[in-house]
């Protein structure tokens, strides 16, 4: 494997309870929930480090979020999320990456990360990349629609995948993200099929299995880039 | 002596408390009751004889996950400003039936400004967020229906910044970044 740390990211927290079903089940309590059964999941049988942005129920900020991403080191970042409707019908699984017009800053032009020579001991210099923390996400588009696609496919094969399955979309979470980052929408707390689906176990350990099987496949996807 | 001073001045605060509290609620602007009428208001066409322009609004599609356009009556307004304030005061109020607003109830609006980059800024009251139900399709809706009613019917303005309580936001529900102007988006847009 060569990525050595994954970042799981519950939605949500503390006094931010996310969107609520019609039965009360609160979103923070659920993405927690699956995020925690990721970790035991690949932690056991891949021997990866997962980094959970908050492992109770607490608030944490996006930047803090972001933070708690880059400074692991990871090798990807997957934000867990619950959906609402104003259809009552609407159901099923959305993958969301980051809209690339999103880190022009709003100003029409994607700022360049620079690198500056720092001195280093023995009188040589080395040489270090600035990433701006506003558009660390920019480098990783690609690898994260690559991301976005791995996952889709493999929840296509477990659980009901919504009528729009594949979104890129303003996201707060993700342009601050210095590595491959996606959104996972895994249902809908306003479908009251959902609702009680979201809380059994076999639904949880397929969404754990469909990140699992992601986490091999795309690793494997990264290795071959990097030995090109 | 002291006795009859005591409670005097015990009578003498009690009085000020009262006169205290009488005028913190005269002053107080009467938002409560302009707020439930403006949650309970439905959308109705201009009276005959008000000047009025058609202007296209946006409401929840069938589907939950998408716009629909709907044209509608409003005000006729002199200027960008005072017509962006008549379209988003209409966008915010309940729709006719059978279409259903993605806005939450109650949401007001307190100020509507352009600046000279052509970017207009829809400041709303916190209902808009405290009320928000929540889930990133929802937010989604909400946002791009603030968004497009004012493109859509303003030409010069290319952009709107949504602010809540007079504030820059994060975001309303936990998803989409508020913290820059947005564009037009027509890809949840779907015709009836
Ligand atoms: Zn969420």
């Amino acid at each position: 494997m060569p990525y050595s740390v994954v970042v799981i990211d519950p939605g949500h927290g503390g006094e931010d309870i996310g969107t609520r079903g019609v039965a009360g089940t609160e979103e923070k309590t659920i993405t927690l929930a699956i995020a925690q059964r990721v970790k035991t999941l690949l932690e056991s049988s891949l021997g990866v480090r997962v980094v959970l942005t908050r492992s109770d129920d607490r608030r944490v900020s996006f930047d803090e979020r972001a933070a708690i991403a880059n400074n692991s080191r990871a090798g990807l970042f997957l934000s867990l999320h619950l959906n609402s409707s104003p259809n009552p019908a609407s159901a099923g699984a959305e993958v969301i990456q980051l809209r690339q017009g999103r880190l022009a800053g709003g100003r029409g032009r994607v700022v360049d990360d620079e690198s500056v020579a720092l001195p280093a001991p023995g009188g040589t210099t080395r040489t270090v990349d600035l990433v701006r923390w506003e558009t660390a996400q920019a480098r990783h588009l690609d690898a994260s629609a690559a991301l976005a696609e791995t996952l889709e496919a493999q929840l296509r094969t477990r659980v009901t995948m919504s009528a729009r399955p594949a979104l890129d979309l303003p996201l707060r979470v993700l342009p601050s993200v210095n590595m491959p980052a996606v959104v996972l929408e895994m249902a809908y707390l306003s479908n009251a099929g959902e609702e009680g689906l979201v809380q059994s176990d076999s639904y949880q350990d397929n969404i754990a299995q469909a990140i699992h099987d992601t986490v091999v496949q795309f690793s494997a996807l990264a290795e071959e880039r990097e030995s090109r | 002596m002291t006795r009859r001073w005591l409670v005097l001045a015990g009578v003498a605060v009690v009085l000020l408390v009262l006169a205290g509290w009488a005028v913190s609620r005269a002053l107080r602007p009467s938002e409560a009751p302009a707020e439930a009428s403006a949650a309970n208001t439905e959308l109705v066409p201009p009276t005959a004889g008000v000047r009025h322009i058609t202007a296209t609004l946006f409401y929840a599609g069938s589907d939950g996950q998408s716009l629909v356009p709907v044209r509608q009556e409003i005000v006729l307004a002199e200027g960008v400003v005072p017509q962006g304030r008549e379209i988003v005061s209409a966008q915010l109020l309940r729709p006719r039936s059978p279409y259903v607003s993605v806005i939450p109830e109650g949401t007001r609006l307190r100020a509507f400004y352009v600046t000279d980059r052509g970017d207009a800024f829809v400041d709303l009251s916190p209902e808009v967020t405290s009320r928000h139900p929540g889930g990133s399709t929802a937010e989604l809706l909400t946002v791009y229906a603030l968004v497009n009613s004012v493109t859509a019917n303003l030409p010069t303005i290319r952009r709107v910044q949504i602010l809540i309580d007079g504030q820059e936001a994060d975001t309303l529900a936990g998803h989409i970044d508020l913290r820059n102007p947005l564009e037009r988006d027509t890809s949840i847009i779907k015709r009836p």
